[in-house]
């Protein structure tokens, strides 16, 4: 009815009285895009550039508030108008406004930084959509893009210290990032399931869901299969401890650069794990703090599995072949699959027939006389021997050559003497 | 000249008895098909004894040439028989190709060894590489252990390797010589104290690398009745008996028979096992002087030679 009103008033009025019309009554999208609509609308900024002041018709009537008018969120508009004020979508989406205000974002945005988003950065103007139409920015599909906008952008990296924006876009090539770029799987994580959307906060804040201590909990929340067997192994036991040095599942997994164990390059395939797990067991100051057995990398290395894993034979054994992977024990606890009475069934599931004597010494074995001393006794003799032997080979040979030697130049000197 | 001669009328003879046996086959046939089939078969046997002569006089030259270098070099003297040369080389050729799939388990850091099993196309083949080796080198110690039992030359050579007092005399008499304490050197018999050492090698080797080497290749069977330690130290005593092995072979055998300078680089006695009588006589006197007596004491059997 308003709108009709408008309309008669609009059409049949001067410009003057048209103005004092609108003063009274909000102006409707029609009133708006009697400039708007124009293509060629914009204004100066004060750097010397110009800002378009077009708004697209068709755009603005697909988006989730195009159903309502310009005065909804342009609550001081007028026709024709100066600068407005600031559009506050807190007005309706009150929680959302409190969690961004309390995020990384907000406070910065709060600060006057304009580079970091506010709303209209991540869900844009007069296009927004909801997230669950395919052509939203915030569609799961697209968020990754969102984000990389200005998280692959160098300058805006360095200008506020954060990671190298190689970091990130790491993500594309990750296992979650290929899955939704190329699968195009609406279940795999995008940046918003690990880091939050309004309340995004940095890793190392408490109250980040990325933060240490959080990780478990926040990869268990589509892995949780995994994150069950996880809380219940020694590294599971330590992290809720608070054992800073146990790890988390992007200590062995890796962040954005996640990718499957059946790739070459993850830390966990095959090929890798025994490097990553020996990161933290081959450092001196953890197995000393924690009283863990030491050598475990070379004692691993010195074996036919450690050599043949390096060469690629990936059916050989690594690290969790034997110690399992989410579910790791100590091997003192009897569910332990390195516990001594379980020796001979971990070790059957490469080795068929394997019995009790599998159990019969170490598997990592340490050469000293303590820890192996049959092996020790058997290298001790060939360092003894081969040492004997090498040392008489030469000087059987030096001598025979020194011999052969002496020989020649005596027999040229002698000949000299006979010709004299 | 006369020979020729001989031959010549060797060759009439026989064309005449042909000519014979010709004419009594051929007397059904019309005249015309008769002569042209004599002239073929004339034609075919002319060729014939031609090749014949051709290949005589070769093998002639042949004889006469070695003839002329026996003279030079005197008698060759077979040192190493058929048998023993082909367990020589079957020996080799497993010890060369377990050493180069096994070294590079023992030295996986050393810049050639990924390159080495690079060039089987990985570690699962190497392995198996491996494994032939080792089935060579066991067929070789068994067929030694046959040879040493069955026959005659085995049996003689294996009481001939046993170390005796003679031996460390050599040795002793052998340094005095290099330092130039005296001119005299040791006479060694058949077998030279650094060719005893040589064989003795080989014996103890192949015990331990192929006892240990079967308890890693039937770990699991092993373990059946024996604890994992028994493993862990066939495991060490195969990798230090392999270096111990590798280094007598590169160190001992190849000066001995290889870069010492009377040989450089090598000989081919590994091929056709003979040495020449100046050989003899230089590096083995004893056994040289010990046929010539068997020679002399027992002149029928030389001349029925």
């Amino acid at each position: 009815m308003i709108r009709h009103h408008l309309a008669a008033a609009l059409a049949g009025a001067a410009l003057l009285s048209a103005g004092l019309a609108a003063a009274a009554v909000p102006p409707g999208v029609n009133d708006c895009l009697e400039c708007h609509g124009d293509k060629s609308i914009e204004k100066t900024l004060p750097g010397g550039g110009t800002l378009s002041l077009y708004v697209d018709l068709q755009a603005y009537r697909r988006s989730v508030h195009g159903n309502s008018g310009c005065a909804t969120c342009h609550v001081d508009a007028k026709a024709p108008h100066e600068k407005l004020g600031k559009v506050s979508c807190g007005r309706c989406h009150a929680d959302a406004a409190k969690s961004y205000a309390g995020s990384s974002h907000g406070k910065l945005r709060a600060k006057g930084v304009t580079d970091v988003p506010g709303c209209d950065g991540c869900h844009g103007k007069h296009d927004i959509r909801k997230s669950a139409d395919p052509a939203s920015r915030t569609f799961r599909l697209n968020i990754a893009a969102t984000c990389l906008r200005c998280h692959k952008d160098r300058a805006i990296e360095q200008k506020y210290n954060l990671p190298d924006q190689k970091v990130m876009i790491a993500y594309e090539q990750s296992v979650h990032g290929m899955a939704s770029r190329k699968a195009g799987l609406t279940g795999s994580a995008v940046c918003s399931d690990c880091h939050g959307n309004h309340g995004i906060l940095p890793g190392d804040d408490p109250k980040s869901a990325t933060f240490r201590q959080n990780i478990p909990t926040l990869c268990g929340k589509c892995h949780s299969g995994i994150l069950e067997k996880y809380e219940r192994s020694v590294h599971g036991k330590g992290m809720r401890a608070g054992i800073a040095e146990s790890p988390v599942c992007t200590d062995c997994h890796g962040e954005h650069t996640i990718s499957k164990v059946s790739d070459p390059n993850s830390p966990v395939s095959a090929r890798n794990i025994p490097k990553t797990c020996t990161g933290c067991h081959d450092k001196e100051a953890i197995s000393s703090r924690y009283a863990l057995p030491k050598k475990r990398f070379s004692s691993y290395m010195d074996s036919f599995h450690g050599i043949a894993v390096e060469y690629g034979m990936t059916k050989a054994a690594n690290c969790s072949s034997c110690h399992g992977v989410h579910d790791i024990l100590p091997s003192s606890d009897p569910a332990s699959s390195v516990n001594k009475a379980n020796l001979p069934r971990t070790c059957g599931k490469c080795h068929p027939k394997a019995g009790p004597n599998f159990a019969k010494g170490s598997v990592h074995v340490e050469v000293t006389a303590a820890k192996a001393l049959g092996v020790f006794a058997i290298r001790m003799f060939y360092i003894i021997f081969i040492s004997a032997l090498v040392v008489l080979f030469v000087l059987h040979v030096g001598l025979e050559l020194y011999g052969r030697w002496r020989e020649k130049k005596e027999g040229a000197s002698g000949g000299k003497g006979g010709a004299q | 000249m006369a020979e020729k001669d001989q031959r010549i009328a060797d060759g009439e003879a026989v064309e005449k008895e042909i000519e014979a046996a010709l004419a009594e086959r051929l007397s059904g046939l019309p005249s015309e098909q008769a002569d042209a089939v004599r002239d073929k078969i004339r034609r075919r046997v002319q060729e014939e004894v031609e090749r014949e002569l051709r290949i005589r006089a070769a093998s002639d030259r042949k004889e006469a040439r070695e003839k002329e270098k026996q003279v030079e070099e005197g008698e060759k003297f077979v040192r190493f028989n058929r048998n023993f040369r082909f367990q020589h080389m079957v020996m080799f050729t497993s010890v060369i190709l377990l050493i180069i799939t096994g070294m590079p388990l023992k030295f996986p850091d050393f810049v050639l060894s990924r390159f080495v099993i690079g060039f089987w196309g990985g570690i699962q083949n190497s392995t198996i590489v491996h494994r032939i080796g080792a089935g060579m080198l066991i067929y070789f110690m068994v067929h030694h252990f046959l040879y040493t039992v069955l026959t005659r030359d085995g049996r003689r050579d294996f009481v001939l390797m046993i170390p005796g007092l003679k031996d460390a005399r050599d040795i002793a008499l052998n340094v005095r010589h290099f330092l130039g304490k005296t001119s005299e050197r040791p006479r060694f018999g058949r077998f030279s104290y650094i060719e005893k050492f040589d064989y003795w090698a080989v014996y103890w080797g192949c015990v331990i690398m192929i006892g240990s080497g079967l308890f890693l290749w039937f770990e699991t069977d092993v373990m059946q009745f024996l604890p994992k330690y028994a493993i862990d130290m066939a495991h060490e005593m195969h990798s230090d008996e392999a270096l111990l092995a590798t280094l007598a072979i590169v160190i001992w055998h190849f000066y001995n028979v290889h870069f010492n300078p009377d040989r450089f680089p090598g000989t081919l006695l590994w091929w056709h096992g003979r040495l020449t009588e100046h050989e003899m006589k230089e590096e083995h006197p004893l056994e040289y002087e010990e046929i010539m007596a068997r020679r002399a004491g027992k002149p029928p059997e030389v001349a029925g030679q």
